[in-house]
């Protein structure tokens, strides 16, 4: 969802309205993924390094997911009519406590939601999310959880903050041409990426549908280079094809940061 | 060719006369499953001519592409053609040209295709030499200070023989450094798949021995899908070892330990700009933790002129902008 804050310049608009429009486009882009028969999808909200902004504006944007995330989880058709359930990804710690309280209610109020999982990564990074995963490695080992001998790439990604499924569509908005810290583990997993030159409220659903019949395209050749690397890596190992359009597309957000899930 | 006209015209009504008898006697529900198979057919039919629109229209863009810029750069004669005053020339200012760019990669990742041009084990590995040739000498020509050339599968590793032979014969990487021979260093993975390998000492490549303790001119590292993912694994797997040992707290372990543990013993940043030499913009398992802040270029895999693609990376990463999250 990269782009906020220069859409709201080229409108001549405050910063802070960016980013409302930019939550607009969200919702629309996730019926699309609804309708699209898309599981999962994650997008970027808010990067470790955007606390680096001014005060002002990381208040703002604060304020704003405060009242977003009550917005998704109580009254959006979303949640109500297809059962949307939201996770908040990211390091908590770094939160104020009146946002972590907004984050528990979209969470606790969606947890048994059957539909599309929406994961919303705020106060998130890749390396922080690697690194967290290698200490809970670390201390499961410490406490005898887990075999040293049994700690392998399946046991690091089990402890990712998003595991599965495997990500088939990286969106990165705004024409920058870069991965910005977001969901590397999964993109490097030959994820489809996509850089469209569009600040985030201008993405439409032309976008979208470019994108889905792009991916559509290489799907074969991806799966292909999939099995070749399953077999080199394990031998052994059943790799059952997986057929036709399940994906849900990620996209970046806010100026460093992109992302795509499926499902 | 009259009778065939008549056979291709008569046939399919017959089909279609046909089925349109068996639906008539068939009951609702065989009627609306054939419903249904037209339907979902029509709508195949559809996705696939979606498929060839989008096909032809995405083609015509890459043609426009291609032709708008083929005029504009064709630097590879520069190390390639015969030596002249001329093209030193050339050389030079090009040379000149890129090491004024405002702004210039530290650690240059290359990633090259998963199957080459050729066909065949050897002539795979030779093609790909040649491209680590092509690489270093682009690389020495803009002075960057590190390349890191990646092959999913590893097999730049197992040629690191024919590379480092291949380095030290080339005139394209003596034309590069300005007619004498630099000092590069090869490095055969990353740092944590070395510690685990036990491997301390890198090729140095120079023909002068007292070069090779001085600051090399270039690092080269080689990397492979062991330097990701498993290469994490295995970083847990020590840490954790380390921590049943009682010789480390899970505590310590945060993200500046984890950065600590997975930087560059030369001190290079992580790979800021990175050339994809592939059709599909996909990331074929490169190591997750040092894409953090990098740029990419895509090249297609049927584009025959590296250094031009080189070039090209280095000029349009000279104008992003980077904001680190500001």
């Amino acid at each position: 969802m990269d782009g906020n804050r220069r859409f709201a310049r080229k409108s001549n608009m405050a910063t802070v309205r960016g980013h409302v429009s930019g939550f607009f486009r969200l919702a629309s882009v996730l019926e699309w993924c609804n309708d699209l028969g898309i599981r999962h999808v994650s997008v970027f909200a808010f990067a470790i390094n955007n606390f680096n902004r001014s005060e002002e504006e990381v208040t703002a944007l604060m304020e704003l997911a405060k009242d977003k995330l009550r917005e998704l989880a109580e009254k959006s058709e979303l949640v109500r009519k297809h059962g949307v359930r939201i996770r908040v990804i990211g390091n908590r710690q770094l939160l104020a406590a009146d946002v972590l309280e907004a984050v528990d209610f979209a969470e606790q109020q969606t947890r048994y939601n059957k539909g599309m999982t929406l994961n919303i990564c705020f106060a998130y990074s890749a390396t922080d999310e690697i690194s967290s995963a290698i200490r809970r490695v670390v201390e499961d080992a410490e406490n005898g959880k887990l075999e040293i001998s049994d700690i392998d790439e399946k046991a690091l990604e089990s402890r990712l903050q998003i595991p599965e499924p495997s990500l088939d569509i990286l969106v990165r908005t705004s024409g920058q041409i870069r991965f910005s810290n977001y969901m590397l583990w999964q993109t490097s997993k030959m994820a489809y990426i996509q850089f469209v030159d569009a600040f985030w409220p201008d993405f439409s659903f032309f976008h979208m549908f470019r994108i889905v019949i792009s991916w559509q395209r290489a799907a074969r050749t991806i799966a292909h280079r999939k099995q070749m690397s399953q077999r080199a890596t394990t031998p052994a190992s059943d790799s059952s094809g997986r057929s036709a359009f399940t994906s849900a597309a990620q996209f970046i957000s806010d100026d460093e940061t992109c992302c795509s899930d499926r499902g | 060719m009259e009778s065939t006209l008549w056979l291709l015209t008569l046939v399919p009504l017959a089909a279609l006369v046909h089925l349109g008898k068996r639906s008539g006697q068939q009951s609702p529900l065989i009627k609306r499953a054939l419903g249904q198979q037209l339907g979902d057919g029509l709508c195949a039919l559809a996705l696939r001519l979606i498929h060839l629109a989008f096909a032809i229209y995405w083609s015509f863009q890459e043609w426009v592409q291609q032709s708008l810029t083929q005029a504009d750069l064709d630097v590879q004669e520069l190390l390639l053609g015969e030596d002249t005053v001329e093209l030193a020339d050339k050389r030079q200012q090009l040379a000149d040209f890129l090491l004024t760019l405002p702004q210039r990669p530290e650690n240059f990742a290359v990633i090259l295709p998963e199957t080459g041009e050729c066909v065949g084990v050897d002539r795979v590995v030779s093609c790909d030499v040649a491209s680590v040739e092509t690489l270093c000498a682009w690389g020495l020509l803009a002075k960057l200070p590190r390349m890191t050339i990646y092959t999913r599968d590893g097999r730049l590793k197992s040629a690191v023989g024919d590379i480092e032979h291949r380095l030290k014969q080339s005139k394209m990487v003596q034309r590069a450094f300005g007619g004498s021979m630099p000092n590069i260093v090869l490095e055969n993975g990353s740092r944590v798949t070395k510690r685990e390998r036990n491997l301390t000492a890198d090729a140095g490549i120079s023909p002068d021995s007292n070069r090779r303790d001085s600051k090399p001119d270039m690092h080269v590292s080689l990397w492979s899908h062991d330097d990701g993912f498993p290469a994490l694994a295995e970083l847990s797997k020590e840490l954790a070892g380390r921590a049943k040992s009682g010789m480390l707290s899970s505590r310590s372990v945060d993200e500046s330990y984890v950065a600590t543990m997975l930087e560059d013993p030369a001190g290079h940043a992580h790979p800021d700009l990175m050339l994809l030499y592939d059709d599909l913009v996909c990331v074929p398992e490169f190591p997750p933790w040092q894409l953090q802040n990098t740029e990419v270029f895509q090249i297609g895999s049927a584009a025959k002129s590296l250094g031009d693609a080189v070039v090209r990376a280095l000029t349009s990463y000279a104008k992003i902008e980077k904001r680190w999250g500001k």
